[in-house]
């Protein structure tokens, strides 16, 4: 049975024939995700997203077009959602969980002072009040920024460290 | 992967239900409410034709094909001029709606069909 036979079908409510599709290509995105993110749990999500997404969005997709690229598609789609997710919470370091939990970089400079010194003024300044004991909200208040600039600053500061510690 | 592959049914066999059930739904809810829309206007614009006895400008009919052949375009006139035409407009849609709901229905019959087959099946098999 051909991919446009089995689409049409289930164009026509035979959903049961979408299994067929999962089977079909189900290993080579896997494969496909897993070299990209290298994480099992994470690969089985995005592969869940992945069909899901394909199968809400059937009864726009021609049949004439072939699957394969169109499932890929979406794959690079999930991927790019799921790394900006990421991004959002790319820590430090182990230690280091949560935005709001920003001491634990500052133990970390009172111990290396150069890594403090080579971070910009106003990364510095941001980071200072974050010892201090100022939340982002307070932070963006004093430093007449909006929150998500405070944010930004901490995340760069945070990658700056990082690559520091690797160092 | 024969695991994540069931994931992928289930949840999508569970989004399946759901929405045939809330289509189902809502379409009933819609088709419901604008045939007894239909209904009320109905009844309120044949009271208002009584009323004003409109419907007697109609009795021409009865007479012979000559007198009915002289007198229809003025006649049908003049009564389409006492006809409340918002009345009527909200008369037409409110059925337009209904059949229409009717129409999508039917032309969808056997898609509806297969995917509740389907649903029902996969929902015995896991069982």
């Amino acid at each position: 049975m051909t991919d446009k036979e089995v689409i049409l079908k289930i164009k026509s409510g035979e959903i049961n024939y979408f299994e067929f599709l999962i089977k079909k290509y189900s290993r080579l995105l896997y494969q496909y995700l897993f070299l990209k993110i290298k994480n099992k749990d994470d690969c089985e999500d995005l592969l869940q997203e992945i069909f899901f997404s394909f199968y809400k969005n059937l009864s726009h997709f021609d049949e004439s077009q072939p699957v394969k690229p169109y499932l890929f598609k979406i794959a690079i789609n999930q991927l790019k959602m799921f790394y900006r997710k990421r991004k959002d919470f790319l820590p430090l370091n182990k230690d280091i969980a949560d935005e709001e939990g920003d001491f634990a970089i500052l133990s970390l400079f009172e111990e290396e002072e150069k890594i403090f010194e080579k971070l910009n003024k106003k990364e510095q300044k941001v980071f200072q009040l974050l010892k201090n004991g100022y939340k982002i909200k307070e932070i963006a208040k004093k430093l007449k920024i909006k929150e998500n600039t405070v944010k930004s600053i901490i995340r760069r500061g945070r990658m700056k460290l990082k690559v520091k510690n690797k160092k | 992967m024969k695991n994540v592959e069931n994931k992928i049914l289930k949840k999508i066999y569970f989004w399946e239900a759901r929405k045939i059930t809330v289509d189902f739904f809502l379409k009933i809810i819609v088709f419901l409410s604008s045939f007894l829309f239909f209904l009320i206007l109905g009844e309120i614009l044949f009271e208002i034709l009584k009323e004003q006895r409109s419907f007697e400008l109609l009795n021409f009919f009865q007479e012979d094909f000559e007198v009915v052949k002289k007198y229809f375009f003025d006649n049908v006139f003049i009564f389409w001029l006492e006809v409340p035409k918002f009345l009527l407009l909200s008369l037409f849609l409110s059925l337009g709606i209904s059949s229409a709901v009717i129409l999508v229905v039917i032309k969808n019959f056997k898609i509806y069909k297969n995917k509740i087959k389907n649903l029902y099946q996969w929902f015995l098999k896991q069982k």
